[in-house]
């Protein structure tokens, strides 16, 4: 097994949790370590898991404990020393200098957020998970996955709005 | 549509969740459910903005699998120095049951010395972090030290009589 059904999960959801990572850390390097971890614990959990179900939940459940833990382990980390995570540079170069430049702060502002909110945003905006994925991942009802969608892109516009005004 | 739907409602409207088409005439004439979703529509537009196209190093999946070969082969090496442990165990503590003589006797005997070399080797291959994928050649020789106490025994059987 392992090694082929190892191969076929990375090339599956590697990209997604890395991403999911990265958006979490803001740090690609302590990503890239997440990522690998991910896929090393499922390896040795196989036995444990039922293959008959889909493995994405599974995997973005396991990165986003270790997102929670290494966060908390890099707390002292000061924010400028990380990266921030690569935003999608859409079109033009127009485009890609104004993302550039408010990348930072939708960083910041994400960072800002309680993880209960951050994480449903993350699933929702970046990996583009339905309500039910995101349940299924967090182990929550679908009223509270709303509820905490809705609240937290209140938030995250809030904290954006902040961080206009500072400047 | 009598009622008007809630803000989640029309989230899930939003994000596709729910059939827009059920609830497009109520949007086109209720004001305020229009507000209510545009407001979130637009949050959601700027929270899509945390959408990232970041792609993971070629080679990621080789070094993941590489490191999975390791941690599995460290995993596998600790029964095999569970083995070994008991096999050091059962040989001391049946030498110690067994009368004083036999002690030296024991210790004179080729095969239980050649055991005791594996082991020695096993535990200082373990000590210095090598894998053990061999670890199970332990398991014929922890049944030969078995072999050996049952022949001691019997032969002290032998001599009481």
């Amino acid at each position: 097994m392992p090694q082929d059904l190892l191969r076929e999960m990375v090339e599956q959801h590697g990209n997604a949790i890395y991403r999911l990572a990265q958006r979490y850390t803001g740090d690609r390097f302590l990503a890239e370590d997440i990522a690998q971890e991910t896929f090393l614990r499922a390896c040795a959990r196989l036995q444990s898991y039922d293959r008959s179900r889909p493995a994405g939940p599974w995997l973005f459940r396991i990165a986003l404990n270790l997102c929670r833990n290494r966060r908390r382990a890099a707390r002292e980390i000061p924010v400028e020393e990380r990266f921030a995570a690569e935003a999608d540079p859409g079109p033009g170069p127009e485009h890609i200098y104004l993302q550039q430049e408010t990348e930072q702060e939708l960083a910041a502002a994400l960072r800002s957020l309680p993880p209960v909110y951050r994480e449903v945003l993350i699933l929702k905006h970046v990996n583009e998970l339905s309500y039910a994925e995101i349940s299924a991942v967090l182990g929550l009802n679908l009223s509270l996955v709303k509820n905490r969608l809705y609240r937290g892109r209140i938030m995250l516009r809030e904290a954006l709005q902040k961080g206009e005004n500072k400047r | 549509m009598k009622k008007c739907p809630g803000p989640l409602t029309w989230q899930a409207v939003v994000d596709g969740e729910e059939d827009g088409a059920r609830y497009a005439a109520h949007l086109e004439r209720c004001p305020a459910c229009r507000a209510v979703y545009d407001e979130i529509r637009e949050a959601a537009d700027l929270a899509g903005r945390l959408r990232c196209s970041v792609v993971l190093p070629p080679g990621f999946a080789g070094a993941v699998a590489e490191k999975a070969r390791t941690r599995l082969a460290t995993a596998r090496s600790l029964p095999a120095g569970l083995v070994a442990a008991l096999m050091f165990v059962v040989t001391g503590a049946s030498a110690l049951l067994l009368s004083q003589g036999y002690w030296s006797w024991w210790l004179s005997v080729g095969l239980t010395r050649s055991c005791s070399l594996l082991m020695d080797a096993f535990f200082g291959i373990t000590y210095l972090g090598k894998n053990l994928n061999q670890a199970w050649l332990l398991v014929p020789a922890l049944l030969l030290v078995l072999l050996e106490i049952a022949a001691l025994k019997k032969l002290k059987t032998v001599e009481e009589c």
